[in-house]
């Protein structure tokens, strides 16, 4: 029994096996679950392909399948958390996530999510940014009490931003350089964001019978025009146009010890 | 404000009453500005609409607004509201927060709900931390909020990993067939060697525990009573800095071989910063963690529950959330979470050191009886040996690397009477005040609001040293000290000389990886140097050994020369040492 142990392992346990097939047909899930997610979102454009009986169900099925892919998606993804030290760590920033985000709710438009969701992906890859948009906007609604259709909408979008964080290209980049990677990601990011949450929400905000009004059955780029006006008004100049700003200044400003600090946990 | 939210039942259905409103006056507007809010009844406004071209030609603005039209907007959008009231309701009567917790004991999806879980339960502590630190910088007179950032986000990351520690101990990740340990064999370790940071703590030790053995783990600050029973609860690899030579084996089986989550029902281990290592919301769901990762069925974690509740007093604080334990009851909390197994070996470092005297006796007296009646072998790393002394225990000595056991130890190991002060002259009254009370009574409060109403006058040093220091080498730390507190440069460099002798290379480590004596002596030179009217120190002797509280005794007489000093104390042994005045605290 007598050795010298000298771990360079987190843990002695052995890490559960995980075969490439497994982590390929994971992927695959993800990435399926999130196209079916991104119909949720997109219905409004391409509704005026299903049949005319059927229209008046697309809404509701959009609504009602969401819910159901953030809990198959996290199902998915569960296999990847079997060791205690990603599951805390996961646990743990999700809730330095909810903080950012509840302590600048109401400060106009300013949004700071994206912050720690980049850097996370970027540090940890892009299965873990994934995980931590999932969690990070369930744990803060649970927190703030705000749960509503809106929930899993939001989860699925700060997902998308936390993984594709992850997927950025130059890995090797560090320093001034990679945190101006990340802020402009952040600021496209921020965009995107707005729009996607204001896509799936127009139709149920705007109602029916206004000109500004989703038309089922109408000609795609007849609802695109509508939504595009919508976007403009309601966000895309004003709140998105903040929580670009916040995301970058944020990114700049602490970007470089959270991802030191990050970089030296290891899962 | 967010304390608020997290604490009313109801206040998701508030909120979500308030977004359904919202919603449905969001509705009308955008009636009223895209030509939607046209019908029937009486005509309110009769404006021609305003059509738009280019790519836009399919929206018209403004047009005739009537009351049918409005009312048809109020029909049209009250689904939809109804919709987000009754999620509302929903969540206010199902209380997700114990829902998580119970939910994440599942075997589908384990990982995530634990996750999930932890980070709710995680947020109010954080917030807690977050304004305490704040609190702490401002006693340091740094104004910014991005000073405390970079700290509070580095002690974040070292609590996932105590947490996951504390998970892996405790059965997360155990699989259903795990080989059963030896029960007559409980500890055994022979040419045990230990290191860490390429420093050795323990050399060659030889030395094994039978069932139901009490022993008492003695020895001065660093001298590595945590180094070896963090290695006996498996967590010496845990670090990448660490190595250790020899053997070393519980239950009969390799200790360097088995996993944590193996040894997970035979041993269990209570550390220094019991909170880090709440898994779950509630008092309640923190101590059946561990049987609930077992399987255990739910009437019988029941009874085990009531168990550990009766033999620790817990009743009171079974339905609290953890995070508003004070530092005693944590203790006590996660002294129950560890003895709900019922493990064969059980690990204890300084359990006593945040008890008041009473919490201290009753557990002392749980020891001794868990070892006599139940026959658990019992390892305590203690200071506060005049709290154990009445322990009829094996006694293991560890002083410079080497362990000392019960027989060879009748000279040399620390005897109760090491506390009293030894050769100094009987002081008639010394100038310091001692404010004391037991936990929970407010002392830290009261201190914090003297230090805060008067920043210029008095000085607080917080129990809390880790906080407090906002550098991360003490070179930089005591410049910084010179500056805010508008001093000539060297001014704490030279205080803390003169408080206690440094060698050179002190100043370029981290002041949290200093000794607890040394830590407070930069605490104190720090807090002088601003020239205060007034010293108060909340609690100086945690993690301090006799031989240092004979050190902290002489600093702190040598302060109170120059300024007036207040020791807040729940340590009657240290106040008596000190000869202070001493003033209660009553809650």
């Amino acid at each position: 029994m007598s050795a010298v142990v000298t771990s360079g392992l987190p843990s002695q346990q052995p890490l559960p096996e995980r075969r490439p097939r497994a982590i390929r047909l994971e992927r695959w899930l993800v990435v399926s679950a999130s196209l079916l997610a991104a119909a949720a979102f997109f219905w409004p454009f391409f509704a005026s392909y299903a049949p005319r009986e059927a229209q008046g169900l697309v809404p509701i099925a959009a609504i009602a399948l969401i819910p159901l892919l953030a809990i198959a998606v996290s199902l998915t993804l569960d296999r990847s958390l079997r060791v205690s030290r990603a599951v805390a760590l996961l646990g743990v920033l999700a809730a330095v996530g909810s903080i950012v985000r509840i302590s600048t709710v109401g400060i106009a438009g300013v949004e700071t999510i994206f912050i720690v969701l980049i850097l996370v992906g970027r540090a940890l890859g892009a299965r873990f940014g994934f995980l931590l948009g999932l969690l990070t906007v369930a744990v803060s609604s649970v927190v703030m009490g705000s749960l509503g259709p809106w929930t899993p909408f939001q989860m699925f979008a700060a997902a998308w931003i936390g993984a594709g964080a992850g997927l950025l290209p130059l890995r090797r980049l560090r320093g001034w350089r990679e945190l101006a990677l990340l802020a402009s990601y952040g600021l496209v990011a921020a965009y995107i964001f707005g729009a996607l949450m204001n896509l799936w929400f127009w139709p149920f905000a705007v109602g029916a019978d206004t000109t500004l009004s989703y038309v089922a059955g109408a000609a795609p780029a007849e609802n695109i025009a509508r939504f595009g006006l919508y976007t403009l008004l309601t966000s895309t100049l004003t709140w998105d146009t903040v929580r670009a700003l916040t995301t970058v200044v944020g990114i700049a400003a602490v970007g470089g010890f959270v991802l030191r600090a990050l970089r030296r946990v290891r899962l | 404000m967010i304390a608020s939210r997290t604490h009313s039942r109801w206040a998701p259905a508030r909120s979500a009453a308030w977004f359904a409103l919202g919603f449905i006056v969001l509705r009308l507007v955008y009636r009223v500005l895209f030509l939607g809010a046209n019908g029937s009844g009486l005509v309110l406004y009769s404006g021609r609409p305003l059509h738009l071209d280019g790519p836009f030609r399919f929206i018209s603005i403004l047009g005739p607004v009537t009351t049918g039209g409005l009312w048809n907007a109020l029909l049209d959008a009250l689904p939809f509201a109804a919709g987000i009231l009754v999620i509302g309701v929903l969540v206010s009567l199902v209380d997700v927060r114990n829902a998580l917790a119970r939910v994440a004991t599942w075997h589908l999806g384990r990982g995530v709900l634990t996750a999930l879980a932890i980070g709710v339960s995680t947020y109010p502590s954080l917030v807690t931390t977050w304004r305490s630190m704040r609190q702490v910088h401002r006693l340091r007179r740094e104004r910014g909020w991005l000073s405390v950032l970079g700290p509070l986000f580095e002690r974040t990351l070292e609590r996932s990993s105590t947490l996951a520690i504390s998970m892996e101990a405790r059965g997360f990740g155990r699989s259903a067939h795990e080989p059963e340990l030896d029960c007559s064999a409980p500890l055994d370790f022979s040419d045990l060697s230990l290191a860490h940071s390429d420093r050795w703590f323990l050399r060659e030790a030889t030395a094994s525990a039978r069932l139901g053995e009490l022993i008492l783990l003695t020895g001065s600050t660093g001298s590595g009573k945590s180094t070896l029973l963090r290695a006996i609860a498996g967590l010496h690899t845990h670090g990448s800095r660490e190595q250790a030579t020899g053997s070393l084996s519980i239950g009969g089986a390799d200790r360097f071989t088995t996993s944590v989550a193996t040894s997970s029902a035979f041993v269990s281990f209570v550390g220094q910063n019991v909170r880090d290592s709440f898994v779950a919301a509630t008092v309640r769901d923190e101590l059946a963690f561990a049987l609930r990762m077992q399987g255990m069925p739910a009437p019988a974690i029941e009874v085990r529950l009531r168990e550990v509740v009766q033999a620790l007093r817990l009743d009171e604080l079974l339905t609290r959330r953890v995070e508003e334990l004070s530092a005693g009851e944590s203790v006590l909390v996660a002294l129950g979470a560890a003895l709900v197994t019922r493990p064969t070996l059980l690990l204890l470092d300084e359990p006593l050191a945040d008890l008041d005297a009473n919490q201290a006796t009753h557990v002392v007296t749980l020891l001794e009886r868990l070892a006599h009646t139940t026959l658990m072998t019992i390892v305590v790393a203690e200071h506060r040996t005049r709290a154990l002394s009445q322990l009829g225990s094996t006694r293991w000595h560890l002083a410079d690397g080497r362990l000392v056991a019960a027989e060879a130890c009748a000279e040399a190991c620390v005897k109760p009477s090491a506390e009293a002060p030894v050769g100094q002259p009987a002081r008639a009254e010394s100038t310091i005040s001692a404010l004391v009370g037991p936990n929970g009574s407010g002392k830290t409060t009261k201190l914090f609001k003297m230090a805060l109403s008067d920043p210029a006058g008095i000085a607080l040093v917080p129990e809390s040293l880790g906080d407090f220091f906002v550098r991360d080498t003490v070179a930089a730390e005591c410049s910084r000290s010179d500056h805010t507190a508008r001093a000539a440069i060297g001014t704490t460099l030279k205080l803390v000389r003169q408080l206690i002798p440094l060698d050179n290379a002190v100043f370029s480590t981290h002041p949290r990886d200093l000794s607890a004596g040394q830590q407070l002596a930069l605490a104190i030179a720090i807090a002088l140097a601003a020239e205060p009217e007034q010293l108060l120190i909340d609690e100086p002797t945690r993690g301090l050994d006799a031989t240092a509280r004979a050190n902290l005794v002489e600093m702190l007489n040598r302060v109170s020369e120059y300024v007036s000093v207040t020791v807040a104390s729940h340590d009657a042994g240290f106040i008596e040492l000190m000869n202070a005045r001493a003033q209660a605290v009553n809650a």
